[in-house]
């Protein structure tokens, strides 16, 4: 029977139904809990919606749209979860994520955002087309110790190369570890040691995985100090 | 056989020496002349200046006027960003809240300084031009400028979840495309090309494209008042080529480099103009020996085809794309022996 639900929730992400979706959810939540609805019923189904859309011709825009709309509904309810019920999710400290300069493609960076708050981050969300300044001088104000830099297309990946810089520059690799992301990474992984970042994921829910990896590099040789 | 009587003897189905030959080499001129983009896309002399070194050095039988649709967004209150070696991009949309879009303005197409760069640019080429090669005016249809102008997000959030306002952007912009593209006509314009951008599979499924799309372009293709030539915006387009035949005033499809071209044509059936498919923007990672093998591959499928135009598919071919690059592939269309020679 649970095979069912979680079948029929994947094909109404596939035909884009945003309501029968969220019912789905619902009722799951209703027997279990929303923590239970994301890794149990929306995460394999966005895994498997994410790499369909990797391989190019399976997924539509449109279809990838909606499926971050309906794991926006689902992650916003989870969070309101969160509030009453803390033991599921501990606290994992703050994060910059952003859109490199020049780069306008926010769906994935926005998704990301989600699932990170989810798991626990305090996210700081620059927006589209954020500048290497911009971006470190946040994660000190903020005292985060990632950076999330995503990117849509390989001219503006290249950007990444400038906040690697501004990164070192500030002496502060290997203090704040730079994560890279967005679909020209998933199409030319050899894009990631060209731009300088110190990992990247996939997807969005790969991501949470490695931000806490990331983490644990940086607690391994201490703290921000400028 | 100049290149119009080559190109009409193609839509005509008759003989011609050789098949048609058309790159997107809009942006390629301003590197012809070594000119920056930031002059080159807004000054029509300039423009003129780089497609007359296009026709000295590679003398392709269409010539395209400005494919550079940030430009056009310009003129509706985007804020664009100008690179060294591309064209520009969208860097803002003028929209902060999704009740704005009642305040966009049309710009007027006769008088707006950002829409006369194009105008003059199509006036100048026709002039120059004209008499002897095809003129083609890229154009946006409604989706892609509404994308463009509110941002893609923006409007499928509209277009999904509130489609009335979506409805009221999309007919503002059938209005402005049907205006703007018999302009485009009236200044010199021979064919309209519309790249679909947001009518690939990548981005809808044919769900969409029939509900949503199909009916506006039949609006607006049947207004417009010179044919209209299908571009594929970037991605594959031939599950949708059974849907987009049907529309009227249009004469012709280029597809994209991952789209069987065989099966476009069976797809289409014979009486259409087939363009395509050589990847233009990756033309730069080959060498010659595997540009004339890869267009000879090409010629040799699309031998016998009486409507075929050799075609780069996708956006403008990189600006660091070497003449050598580009003369192999013209070499190896006009040394091609089709089977319709012209007596």
């Amino acid at each position: 029977l649970e095979e069912d639900i979680k079948n029929s929730f994947f094909i109404a992400l596939l035909n884009s139904d945003r309501i029968l979706a969220n019912e789905i959810i619902e009722n799951w939540a209703k027997k279990k809990n929303y923590h239970s609805a994301v890794c149990d019923i929306l995460e394999p189904s966005l895994k498997i919606l994410g790499e369909k859309w990797i391989k190019n011709d399976e997924i539509t825009f449109a279809q990838a749209f909606i499926s971050a709309k309906i794991a926006e509904d689902i992650l916003m309810k989870s969070l309101q979860e969160i509030n009453t019920d803390d033991s599921f999710y501990k606290k994992q400290g703050n994060i910059v994520i952003g859109n490199i300069e020049d780069d306008y493609h926010s769906l994935g960076r926005k998704l990301l955002g989600i699932f990170l708050q989810s798991s626990g981050w305090n996210v700081f969300d620059l927006g589209n087309d954020v500048s290497p300044k911009e971006f470190v001088d946040k994660a000190i104000e903020s005292d985060s110790k990632i950076i999330c830099a995503s990117a849509m297309m390989y001219s503006t990946a290249l950007n990444i190369k400038n906040l690697r810089s501004e990164i070192d520059n500030r002496n502060l690799k290997n203090k704040l570890m730079l994560a890279v992301g967005g679909a020209v990474f998933n199409l030319h992984p050899e894009l990631v040691d060209e731009v300088g970042g110190d990992g990247t994921s996939k997807n969005a829910l790969d991501a949470v995985v490695l931000m806490k990896n990331l983490l644990g590099e940086v607690n391994k040789r201490g703290t921000i100090k400028v | 056989m100049n290149s119009i009587d080559r190109i009409y003897a193609c839509i005509k189905g008759e003989d011609r020496d050789r098949h048609p030959f058309f790159c997107v080499f809009s942006l390629y001129g301003a590197k012809l002349i070594n000119c920056d983009l930031l002059s080159y896309y807004n000054d029509s002399n300039l423009f003129i200046e780089g497609q007359t070194a296009i026709m000295e050095q590679i003398s392709p039988d269409v010539l395209m006027s400005p494919f550079c649709f940030a430009k056009e967004a310009e003129a509706f209150g985007c804020v664009i960003k100008y690179y060294p070696t591309s064209p520009p991009n969208v860097k803002k949309n003028p929209l902060t809240h999704p009740d704005d879009i009642y305040k966009i303005q049309i710009p007027d197409i006769t008088n707006n300084s950002i829409l006369k760069y194009f105008r003059e640019s199509v006036q100048k080429l026709s002039t120059k031009f004209g008499s002897s090669t095809l003129i083609a005016a890229p154009i946006m249809g409604p989706f892609e400028l509404a994308a463009i102008v509110i941002g893609l997000e923006n409007f499928m959030e509209l277009l999904l979840f509130d489609y009335q306002k979506a409805k009221y952007l999309i007919d503002l912009f059938t209005e402005y495309c049907i205006s703007w593209s018999n302009q485009l006509a009236a200044d010199g314009a021979n064919i309209i090309v519309h790249p679909g951008g947001f009518s690939n599979i990548k981005m809808i499924n044919s769900n969409m494209l029939e509900s949503y799309v199909i009916p506006v372009l039949e609006t607006l293709y049947a207004k417009i008042n010179i044919p209209v030539i299908y571009h594929n915006g970037g991605y594959s387009i031939l599950p949708f080529l059974k849907y987009l035949k049907k529309l009227p005033n249009i004469v012709g499809f280029l597809v994209d480099s991952h789209d069987d071209i065989e099966k476009s044509r069976l797809e289409i059936g014979d009486k259409f103009l087939l363009l395509g498919n050589i990847d233009g923007p990756t033309l730069i990672y080959k060498n010659p020996a595997e540009i004339k093998h890869m267009c000879i591959n090409l010629l040799e499928k699309m031998k016998n085809d009486q409507h075929y135009i050799f075609s780069t598919s996708g956006p403008d071919l990189a600006y660091q794309t070497s003449i050598e690059q580009i003369l192999t592939m013209k070499a190896a269309v006009v040394n091609f022996e089709t089977a319709f020679i012209a007596v």
